[in-house]
C-alpha cells in the first residue's frame, strides 16, 4: 500500500499546526492532500476514520478546529506508527568479530572519565591521569579506547600528549583502535596517530606507513616519513623521498635518512652535505661509522681553510661550525679521532681565530668543552681512550682534566680514579700557585659534575647516563666536604632544585647529586658538612631539604640559617619544609623543628601571630601521634 | 560480604564524592584504624579541615546499606570521609581490633530498638487511612477547573500557531503553565514548558526546526489526549465520590506522585523478584530541570522490562544520591510497579545483590521476544498509544548483525531484520551503534540485543537503538 498520502496529510497537518489553523480554511494544500487519501478510504476502515476527521476539520467553525486537528493527528500518527515499515532489503555483510576488550565498568566510573575525554575545561587532565593511576585496565574498553584515540585531536595540546603517552603504554591492544578511521589527509590528530602506531609498533609498522604515505598530506605527511625513518628497510624509500619532497617533509626524510646505514646512504649525505652544509644538523643523531667519518672530514677541510685564512670569522661562519660540532656529538669513529688530535695539535692557532670585530672567540675552548660532551654522549669507546691519550699528553693542565675524569670513572677502577684526581682537590690551603692550583680544582670539578647517584636504577652514573665502570670512592664525601675551595668553573649561583628563590653554590648542588644518600659513611660525612653550610649560607628550605633526603634533621641549624637568610619567612613556605621533613623524620624531630622555627622568630610580620598559635600546637599534635596538619588546619586557626 | 570498589561506588552520592573519598585514603589522611572483632564496624580519625581531625565510621551489620557516621559538617552522604574509611578498607590497610566505641554502641541499639518497632508495626494490620473527603473533592474540583484552562491554551496556541509563540508569549505560556501547577496539574504543566522549549529551539537553531516542531506537536497530541481522558475519568471520580489513587497511568499524566503505600494498596507489586539490569543511562530534562538516572531491569522470572527512574533535581543534586550501573543479580523482596503499558516503572524500598550464578546468566537471552516479528508487534502497539513513551525497550533475538550498506542492521534466526540506529532524541552521548563494529570477540549463537524500539519520523521506519548485548556468559552493555 502506498502511504505517501498519509505521510502527507500529516505533514500538511504540522504546517497548519506551525502556521495556526485560523489559516486552515485557505489551506488547499491541505484540501489537496485530504482529496489524495480519500482512494485508501475507501480501501480501509481506519483511514476512512481519517478521512472523516479531516472532512469535519475543514469544515469545522474555528474556535473548534485545535481540538479537531489534534485529534485527527493523533489518529494520522497512530496509523503511521502501525505502518512504519521495519527492515531492510540487500546483502547483509555480517560485521567482522572486533578484537576489542569489554570491562564491568560503571556509569560513575566511566562518565567522568569520558567526559574528560571528549569534551573542554578544567580539570580534565586530573580526571585521566587518575584513572589511569588507578585503573589502567579502563582505556582497553572498547568504549573508552576511542574516546582516548580521540583525544589526540584535543584542542588542549597536552591532554593530546598524555592521550599519546597513554595509547602508547596501551601497546598492541590499541593499535587497531587508532587505526579505525585513520584519514591521511586530516590534521595534528591523524600525525598522532601516526606517532602512536610508530612507537608501538616499530619496525612492523612500515607496510601501513607505506601504504598511508601516497594519500598522506601535510602534517600527517611529515609524521609518516619520521616514522619510515625508524626502519632500516625503508632506506631506498627515505632516499627517493629525499630527491622531491620539500619544507618539513625533507626535513622529516632527511633525519629518517640520517639514522640509516649503507653506502647508498653514505653517497647520498656525502652528496647533500656538499650541496648544503646546514643540512650537517640531521647527522647530529646519527651514531654510524659513515656519519662520523663524514663530519669529520667536512669539519677538518673547514677548520683548515679558517687557519689557512685570515683567521677572522663571520657570525655566520661562526654558526656554521657551530653546527658542524654540534653533529660531532658523541661520535667516535677513527676519522673523528683524528680530527680531534689534530685540533689538540693546532689548538693554539685555533685559539688565535676572532671574530669580525677582532674580538676573542674563545673556539680552543669551545672545542674542548665539546669534546668533553661528546664523551659524556659516546660513554666507554674509543674517546675514552682518546681523552685519556690527551689527558696523560697534557697532565698537570686544566684542559684536558675533566676529560680524564669523565674516562676514568667510565673505564677504571674507582679506587684508581680516587688515587689519581683526589690531589687536585686539595683539602689544605697550599702556600704556592693557589690560582693554578685552584684552577685544577674547578677542572677536576667540571669532570666530578657529570657523575651522579641515580637512586631510580640505584647505580652511578655518568654522561647520557652510562653506567660508572665502579661504584664512586666513598672518599671522595670526606675529599669533597673538606675541600679547601667551593668552587666550580662557572663563577656564578644556580637556583635551587626546590626553588623558594634561593640560590646556591654549584659545587654543593654538584656534591648532594653525586653520592647515594643511603650510605651511611656519606651521611656522617654529608650532614654536618650542610648543616655548617646552611648556618654560613642561609639557604634553610634547600639545605633543610638536601638533609631530609639523607634521613637527617636539620635541627641545630635551622634557627641560624633563618636569621642568617636575611628575609622574614612566609609561614607557609615554613608548612611546606616541615610537611617535607614530616615525610622523612619522627614525630618527634619535626615537633623539634617546629620549635625551632617557633625559637628563631624570624617569621614575617603579618604570620607571625598565626605561627604563635600553630606552631606548638603542631609540635603537640606530633607528639600525640596525630599525622602533620594540611596547610588549611593552619589557616583555620589564624 | 567482600568489599569491592563497585559497592563503594554505590554508597557515594555521586562519583565525585567517591573520587575524593579515594584521594583522602592514598594520601594517608587517616589515623586510628580500629574494627571490632566480628568485623561489621570499622572506624579511624580522618585529617581535615578543622583544627581536631573527624571520627569517622563505618557500620556493615546490613551490608546493603552501611551506616556511615562521621563527625565533618559535610552536607552530603556519606560523606568523603567515610568513603574514604571504605576506601582504606578495600586496600588492605590494618586495622587494629578494639571494642567498640561506647557512643556509637549506644547509637546501634537506638537503632536495634526502631527496627524492632517497624518490624512490631509492620506485622500489624495497616490502619485504614481515613481520607479527607472534602479536601480531595476540592482538589478534583480545582484539576477539573485547571484542564479547562489547559485546554484554552492548547486552542489559543494552535489558534495563532506554533511558529507565533516567540519572544514575550512565550513567557506568557511559561507563566500559565505555572498556574496549572497550582490546579495540581504539574503534568500538564511540564509538557506546557516542553513545548516552549521546542519552539525556543527552532528560533536558536534554525536548522533544528523539523525535529523541534515535530516534538512539540507530539506533546500536544498527548496533552490534548491527556485532557480529554483526564476530564472524563475525573468527572467520573467526583460524581462517584471515589478519592483514592486508581490503577491508572492518569494519575502520572496529570503530574500525580505515586507512594509505595498506593501501589501496594491497588495491588500494583510484586513479591521476591529477582531483576538484574541491561543497562543504565543519565539525561537531563530541561524542563523539570532535573538528571533522570535510568535503570533498564529484566524480571528473571517472568521477563517483563522494568525502568527504574531515580530523579536528581539540580535544585537538589547534593543532596539526592546518585544511582549507578549494577552489574549482580538483586532480590527484591517487594517491586512495586507503576501503572500503565511498555515498560513501567518499577521501585523498591529494599535489596540484596548477589553476583549471578551461571545458570542465571545463560537464563537472561532466553527472556527474548521469540523473534523480532513479536518485538515489533509489541513496540508498534505501545508506540501508537498517545500517552506512551514513542519508544519501547525490547529484547530481541539475534540471528546476525551486520551492515547493509551505511546502515546497521539486526537479523533475528529466523531472518526477519531491523535497522540499528541511534535515538535521535536521546542526544549524542548515547550514541552507540557505531560500537557495535568493535563488540569484542564474536556474538555466541542464541544471544540477544538489548535496546529501544522506536519510530524514526525521518523515514517512517521502525528502528533499534541497542544498548546491550546479553550473551549467556555476560551482558555486554554498549552505554553504561
Amino acid at each position: 500500500m502506498n502511504l505517501q498520502p498519509l505521510y502527507d496529510v500529516k505533514s500538511r497537518l504540522e504546517q497548519a499546526a506551525i502556521a495556526g489553523v485560523g489559516l486552515l480554511g485557505e489551506d488547499f494544500r491541505l484540501q489537496r492532500a485530504a482529496e489524495a487519501l480519500k482512494p485508501l478510504a475507501a480501501a480501509s476502515p481506519v483511514f476512512a476514520k481519517i478521512d472523516g476527521g479531516l472532512a469535519k476539520l475543514l469544515t469545522a467553525p474555528p474556535e473548534r478546529r485545535p481540538g479537531l486537528l489534534l485529534d485527527v493527528l493523533a489518529l494520522v500518527d497512530a496509523v503511521a506508527y502501525t505502518q512504519a515499515k521495519t527492515g531492510i532489503d540487500g546483502e547483509l555483510e555480517p560485521l567482522p568479530a572486533g578484537g576489542g576488550v569489554y570491562r564491568q565498568i560503571s556509569y560513575g566510573q566511566m562518565q567522568p572519565l569520558l567526559t574528560a575525554l571528549t569534551t573542554t575545561g578544567g580539570g580534565r587532565m586530573e580526571t585521566v591521569q587518575s584513572a589511569w593511576d588507578n585503573h589502567p585496565e579502563f582505556f582497553q574498553d572498547y568504549r573508552v579506547l576511542p574516546a582516548v584515540v580521540g583525544g589526540l585531536g584535543d584542542s588542549y595540546g597536552e591532554m593530546a600528549e598524555l592521550c599519546a603517552t597513554l595509547l602508547k603504554k596501551l601497546g598492541p591492544a590499541a593499535v587497531p583502535a587508532v587505526k579505525r578511521g585513520f584519514d591521511p589527509a586530516g590534521k595534528k590528530e591523524m600525525a598522532r596517530r601516526v606517532e602512536v602506531v610508530a612507537a608501538i609498533q616499530g619496525k612492523e609498522a612500515s607496510p601501513w606507513l607505506r601504504e598511508i604515505l601516497g594519500p598522506a598530506k601535510k602534517d600527517v605527511r611529515a609524521a609518516v616519513i619520521t616514522a619510515l625513518g625508524g626502519d632500516s628497510g625503508n632506506t631506498g624509500l627515505l632516499l627517493n623521498l629525499a630527491r622531491y619532497e620539500r619544507g618539513k617533509n625533507l626535513d622529516a626524510a632527511l633525519a629518517g635518512l640520517a639514522l640509516q646505514d649503507g653506502e647508498e646512504v653514505a653517497a647520498y649525505w656525502e652528496e647533500r652535505l656538499q650541496k648544503d652544509h646546514l643540512s650537517v644538523k640531521f647527522l647530529s643523531g646519527a651514531r654510524t661509522e659513515w656519519a662520523s667519518d663524514l663530519v669529520a672530514r667536512g669539519l677538518w677541510e673547514l677548520m683548515e681553510r679558517l687557519l689557512a685564512g685570515e683567521r677572522e670569522i663571520s657570525a655566520d661562519i661562526h654558526a656554521m661550525l657551530r653546527l658542524w660540532w654540534s653533529a660531532a656529538r658523541g661520535k667516535s669513529s677513527p676519522s673523528m679521532l683524528d680530527l680531534w688530535r689534530w685540533t689538540d695539535a693546532k689548538l693554539a692557532d685555533i685559539d688565535q681565530v676572532r671574530g669580525e670585530k677582532g674580538q676573542r672567540l674563545g673556539l680552543g675552548t669551545e672545542l674542548t668543552a665539546l669534546l668533553l660532551d661528546s664523551l659524556c654522549q659516546a660513554g666507554p669507546g674509543p674517546l675514552c681512550g682518546l681523552c685519556l691519550g690527551l689527558w696523560e699528553k697534557h697532565r698537570g693542565k686544566a684542559r684536558y682534566l675533566p676529560h680524564g675524569a669523565v674516562a676514568s670513572l667510565l673505564t677504571r677502577p674507582a679506587a684508581e680514579v680516587y688515587d689519581e684526581f683526589s690531589p687536585y682537590v686539595p683539602t689544605s690551603r697550599p702556600l704556592l700557585g693557589g690560582a693554578q692550583k685552584q684552577a685544577l680544582h674547578n677542572a677536576a670539578l667540571a669532570g666530578l659534575s657529570e657523575a651522579r647517584w641515580n637512586g631510580g636504577a640505584g647505580r652511578y652514573e655518568v654522561g647520557a647516563g652510562w653506567p660508572a665502570a665502579q661504584p664512586l670512592d666513598k672518599r671522595w664525601a670526606k675529599r669533597l666536604t673538606h675541600a679547601v675551595w667551593k668552587t666550580t668553573m662557572h663563577d656564578f649561583k644556580m637556583p635551587s632544585p626546590f626553588g623558594y628563590g634561593e640560590h646556591l653554590d654549584e659545587y654543593d648542588l654538584i656534591i648532594t647529586r653525586l653520592f647515594d644518600p643511603a650510605g651511611p659513611e656519606i651521611r656522617q660525612e654529608l650532614a654536618p658538612y650542610l648543616r655548617q653550610r646552611m648556618r654560613e649560607l642561609g639557604n634553610y628550605q634547600t639545605y633543610s631539604r638536601w638533609l631530609f633526603a639523607l634521613g637527617c634533621t636539620p635541627q641545630g641549624a635551622l634557627k641560624d640559617s633563618m636569621l642568617q637568610s636575611g628575609k622574614p619567612a612566609y609561614l607557609y613556605y615554613v608548612w611546606g619544609l616541615l610537611n617535607d621533613g614530616a615525610k622523612s623524620l619522627t614525630p618527634d624531630e619535626t615537633a623539634r623543628l617546629c620549635q625551632e622555627v617557633l625559637d628563631a622568630n624570624y617569621i614575617r610580620r603579618e604570620d607571625t601571630a598565626m605561627a604563635q598559635k600553630v606552631l606548638p600546637w603542631t609540635a603537640e599534635q606530633l607528639r600525640a601521634g596525630r599525622p602533620f596538619p594540611e596547610w588549611n588546619d593552619w589557616w583555620n586557626m589564624r | 560480604m567482600t568489599l569491592t570498589e563497585q559497592t563503594i561506588l554505590l554508597q557515594a552520592p555521586n562519583p565525585a564524592a567517591a573520587e575524593n573519598g579515594r584521594k583522602l585514603s592514598k594520601k594517608g589522611s587517616f589515623s586510628g584504624r580500629c574494627r571490632t572483632e566480628d568485623g561489621t564496624l570499622y572506624w579511624a580519625q580522618c585529617a581535615g579541615s578543622g583544627k581536631t581531625p573527624y571520627r569517622v565510621s563505618v557500620d556493615w551489620t546490613a551490608p546493603e546499606a552501611p551506616v556511615c557516621r562521621c563527625s565533618c559538617p559535610s552536607r552530603q552522604f556519606p560523606c568523603k570521609h567515610a568513603l574514604g574509611l571504605m576506601f582504606e578498607q578495600l586496600s588492605g590497610k590494618g586495622f587494629e581490633t578494639a571494642d567498640i566505641p561506647l557512643d556509637i554502641a549506644e547509637k546501634r541499639a537506638r537503632q536495634a530498638a526502631r527496627a524492632v518497632k517497624k518490624e512490631a508495626a509492620a506485622d500489624e494490620p495497616p490502619k485504614p487511612k481515613k481520607p479527607n473527603a472534602a479536601a480531595r473533592k476540592k482538589k478534583l474540583a480545582k484539576q477539573l477547573e485547571g484542564l479547562d484552562m489547559a485546554e484554552k491554551m492548547v486552542d489559543d496556541l494552535l489558534s495563532a500557531g506554533l511558529g507565533a509563540l516567540a519572544g514575550s508569549s512565550a513567557q506568557t505560556y511559561d507563566k500559565l503553565a505555572k498556574d496549572l501547577g497550582s490546579c495540581y496539574l504539574t503534568g500538564p504543566q511540564t509538557a506546557f514548558t516542553r513545548i516552549a522549549l521546542a519552539v525556543r529551539t527552532v528560533q536558536q537553531s534554525p536548522d533544528q526546526a523539523a525535529g523541534a516542531y515535530a516534538e512539540a506537536l507530539r506533546i500536544l497530541v498527548a496533552l490534548r489526549s491527556t485532557i480529554k481522558k483526564s476530564r472524563a475519568f475525573l468527572q467520573d471520580k467526583l460524581e462517584a465520590g471515589s478519592f483514592t489513587p486508581e490503577d491508572s497511568a492518569l494519575f502520572e499524566a496529570l503530574g500525580g506522585v505515586w507512594k509505595l503505600e498506593d501501589l501496594r494498596g491497588i495491588g500494583s507489586f510484586q513479591e521476591n523478584a529477582r531483576l538484574v539490569q541491561l543497562s543504565f543511562d543519565v539525561s537531563f530534562d530541561r524542563a523539570k530541570k532535573e538528571y533522570v538516572e535510568r535503570g533498564w531491569w529484566i524480571d528473571l522470572d517472568g521477563g517483563a522490562i522494568f525502568q527504574a527512574l531515580n530523579l536528581r533535581p539540580v535544585k537538589a543534586l547534593k543532596y539526592v544520591k546518585g544511582e549507578d550501573s549494577r552489574f549482580g543479580l538483586l532480590e527484591v523482596p517487594a517491586l512495586y510497579i507503576y501503572p500503565g503499558g511498555g515498560n513501567r516503572r518499577a521501585r523498591w524500598e529494599s535489596s540484596s545483590a548477589r553476583p549471578l550464578t551461571g545458570g542465571e546468566r545463560s537464563a537472561l537471552p532466553k527472556l527474548a521476544q521469540p523473534d523480532l516479528a513479536a518485538a515489533v508487534k509489541l513496540a508498534k502497539g505501545s508506540i501508537k498509544n498517545t500517552l506512551a513513551p514513542k519508544f519501547l525497550a525490547v529484547l530481541a533475538p539475534i540471528g546476525r548483525l551486520g551492515r547493509v550498506g551505511e546502515e546497521f542492521v539486526l537479523e533475528d534466526p529466523a531472518g526477519t531484520r531491523i535497522v540499528l540506529r541511534d535515538r535521535p532524541e536521546d542526544g549524542p552521548d548515547h550514541a552507540c551503534v557505531e560500537r557495535l563494529e568493535t563488540l569484542p570477540g564474536e556474538i555466541p549463537a542464541g544471544s540477544a540485543l538489548f535496546g529501544l524500539m522506536f519510530c524514526d519520523g525521518r523515514d517512517q521506519s521502525l528502528c533499534l537503538h541497542p544498548y546491550s548485548v546479553v550473551t549467556g556468559a555476560e551482558i555486554i552493555r554498549l552505554l553504561y
